[in-house]
């Protein structure tokens, strides 16, 4: 069967009806109604452009008059599409195909429909070039159309104007490419950072790594992805207890750990990490940045080692010196030998002020609370022993003195405890107590006890003159004044009130003071 | 009377330090390093008890290992430390079993006390 278009006359089609199935039978009636072919025809969206054998255009429909501007009698037996498409495009294509199909094919309407011709389904951009020159991209179909023989009898080139969808590519590729630069500009953000950092999920399996993570564990991007954090740490729980920490606290900041390499070399690490969020406020995971502080360990050990050289030294002097007041002792008539052995005794006492004063130091100041409660331990240990009768007792507010004062403060206590010690209590038993406090802008001492008091002024227990020499001397050192005290029936309590903090912390000096 | 071996590398420090013991009628040995009171470990020289600084020389345990080492040759011998340094429990943590302590600087009286408690135990 032949169908021929209703305006022309021209064959464009041969249909044979050799398949008599239901839905061949169906697109006959169809087409013998003309409808499809109408709407094909009359689509205003479709450029339906039909040549005879050699290129000649016959039809050219409402929709291919829209997008290319010519009426269908200006091109109808008058060129053929090549005419109207872009040269360049049929000079690269014509190389191209006949690269593909190892045969010589010409420039011309042959590079549009040549694949067609040999029956192979050919679909390809191209641009179309309009009446008024503009251009514009189009997808172009190409079917070969043959007689009852098989023998082509033309072409139908169907076409869609592309110019939306390219406009659609290049705005997307303009996105990829911001996506990209996007991208890239955080990914520099990460890697240009001095710190190795890694980010995990809630579980502390790794899922991003920088370089100096890289580095620092000795493990490529791809080892560590996908990996538990604490694997690549000398001590697995204790950085796994720092993720845990981070989920429950939001942050973590200066966890010390130590990093451990592939290859065994360990690097100590601060470890700073935060939780992170999506858009929606769902927890994501941990950013960890672990930052090397070798090179600060080294100086806090340097320092550490310093210090211990000098303790070292100075207190070997001070053991030269009891030593030499020992020797002394040896040849002295017995009842001078007291005095020898009391000042042995505020030897000791000033360098264990030393070893205690940089065990409670808070940088600038030192902790009065924690001083006192060391120096009433020590006290206990060195002048009562564990089956002592005595017993001392310590309640300290939480304050602060300058370390300038430290050592004349602790040997006023030492010396007002040494005092009650030795004369309150002849009966071997009772309570030493150990008090700061703040009053006013005022540090308060008390030390009191429940002894014998001091009522019997005869009696051994008045404190030998040396002894109050020194601690009117110990006052004065720390600025202070002594608070007279009214006679108890029992025990002694001495209160001694001296300025709080002559230097803040920040460093300036105390206004008051 | 008991026999003790001194190892104190301050010569001052520690022939004091045998005068302090030997007024209490002890025999005292002494050594300035941890070299020189091994080889007295290793002879058959009777010892009782090792009194040690802990910092001999630039070796800031030296006093420590020493300890080891003397246990080693002589199980029964009771070691007694001293330092200025302050003991803390990685120090501890390196101390011989049952090992006394006396802190730096220490009195004629407070050895004694530390000597006759070493002795006794």
């Amino acid at each position: 069967m032949t169908y021929r278009n209703d305006e022309t006359r021209t064959p464009i089609g041969v249909f044979e009806g050799t398949d008599n199935t239901a839905r061949k039978q169906a697109e006959e009636a169809l087409l013998k109604a003309g409808a499809l072919q109408r709407a094909i025809f009359n689509s205003a969206n479709f450029s339906s452009i039909a040549t005879d054998a050699k290129g000649v255009i016959q039809i050219f429909n409402v929709g291919a008059e829209r997008m290319l501007g010519y009426t269908a009698a200006e091109v109808m037996n008058k060129i053929t599409p090549a005419d109207i498409s872009d040269p360049q495009e049929l000079i690269a294509r014509a190389k191209e195909l006949s690269a593909e199909l190892a045969t010589p094919i010409t420039q011309g309407f042959e590079a549009l429909v040549f694949k067609a011709s040999r029956g192979i389904e050919d679909i390809y951009e191209l641009t179309y070039i309009r009446k008024d020159g503009s251009r514009f991209p189009a997808v172009v179909s190409v079917t070969a159309l043959r007689d009852a023989q098989d023998v082509i009898i033309g072409y139908l080139l169907i076409g869609t104007d592309n110019t939306a969808r390219k406009l659609v590519e290049a705005e997307q590729k303009k996105l990829d490419q911001r996506l990209r630069d996007q991208q890239f500009y955080t990914r520099s953000l990460i890697e240009s950072n001095i710190d190795a950092l890694m980010t995990t999920d809630p579980s502390g399996i790794i899922t991003d790594v920088n370089k100096q993570m890289e580095a620092l564990t000795g493990c490529t991007r791809d080892e560590l992805i996908g990996a538990p954090s604490k694997n690549y740490f000398t001590d697995p729980e204790r950085a796994e207890a720092a993720i845990k920490l981070v989920l429950r606290e939001k942050k973590v900041t200066d966890y010390e750990l130590t990093a451990c390499a592939r290859d065994g070399k360990q690097t100590e690490v601060s470890y700073n990490a935060t939780t992170f969020y999506d858009r929606d406020r769902t927890l994501q995971g941990v950013l960890a940045v672990a930052r090397d502080i070798t090179e600060r360990k080294q100086r806090e050990r340097d320092a550490l080692s310093l210090t211990n050289e000098i303790s070292h030294r100075i207190k070997n002097n001070l053991q030269v010196i009891v030593g030499l007041i020992a020797y002394e002792a040896k040849w002295t008539a017995a009842p001078c030998v007291q005095g020898y052995k009391a000042m042995q005794a505020r030897i000791g006492a000033i360098a264990q002020l030393y070893d205690l004063i940089s065990q409670t130091s808070r940088g600038r100041t030192i902790a009065v609370d924690a001083y006192l409660r060391e120096i009433a331990k020590t006290m206990a240990a060195s002048l009562l022993g564990n089956t002592s009768g005595i017993k001392i007792e310590v309640k300290a507010e939480p304050l602060e003195i300058d370390p300038d004062r430290a050592v004349p403060f602790g040997l006023l206590v030492n010396e007002l405890a040494t005092n009650a010690v030795k004369h309150a209590f002849p009966q071997g038993t009772g309570h030493i107590m150990l008090c700061v406090e703040q009053v006013g802008d005022q540090i308060e001492l008390i030390v009191a006890d429940d002894g014998v008091g001091m009522k019997d002024k005869g009696s051994a227990k008045v404190p030998e003159k040396r002894g109050s020499d020194y601690l009117a001397i110990f006052v004065r050192q720390l600025g202070g004044t002594i608070v007279p005290s009214k006679q108890e029936a029992t025990g002694t309590t001495v209160r001694i009130r001296l300025p709080l903090l002559l230097v803040l912390p920040g460093g300036a000096d105390r206004v008051a003071a | 009377m008991a026999v003790i071996l001194i190892v104190e590398d301050d010569v001052f420090i520690r022939e004091i330090a045998e005068m302090m013991i030997q007024d209490w009628g002890h025999h005292t040995l002494s050594a300035s390093d941890v070299d020189e009171a091994l080889i007295l470990l290793r002879s058959a020289q009777h010892i009782d008890a090792l009194f040690t600084d802990i910092y001999l020389k630039h070796l800031v345990h030296g006093g420590c290992d020493l300890a080891h080492e003397a246990i080693a040759l002589r199980p029964k011998l009771r070691v007694l430390y001293t330092t200025g340094n302050s003991i803390t429990d990685k120090m501890k943590a390196l101390f011989t079993e049952g090992a006394h302590f006396l802190r730096k600087p220490y009195t004629q009286y407070q050895l004694q006390d530390s000597v006759k408690g070493l002795l006794a135990a």
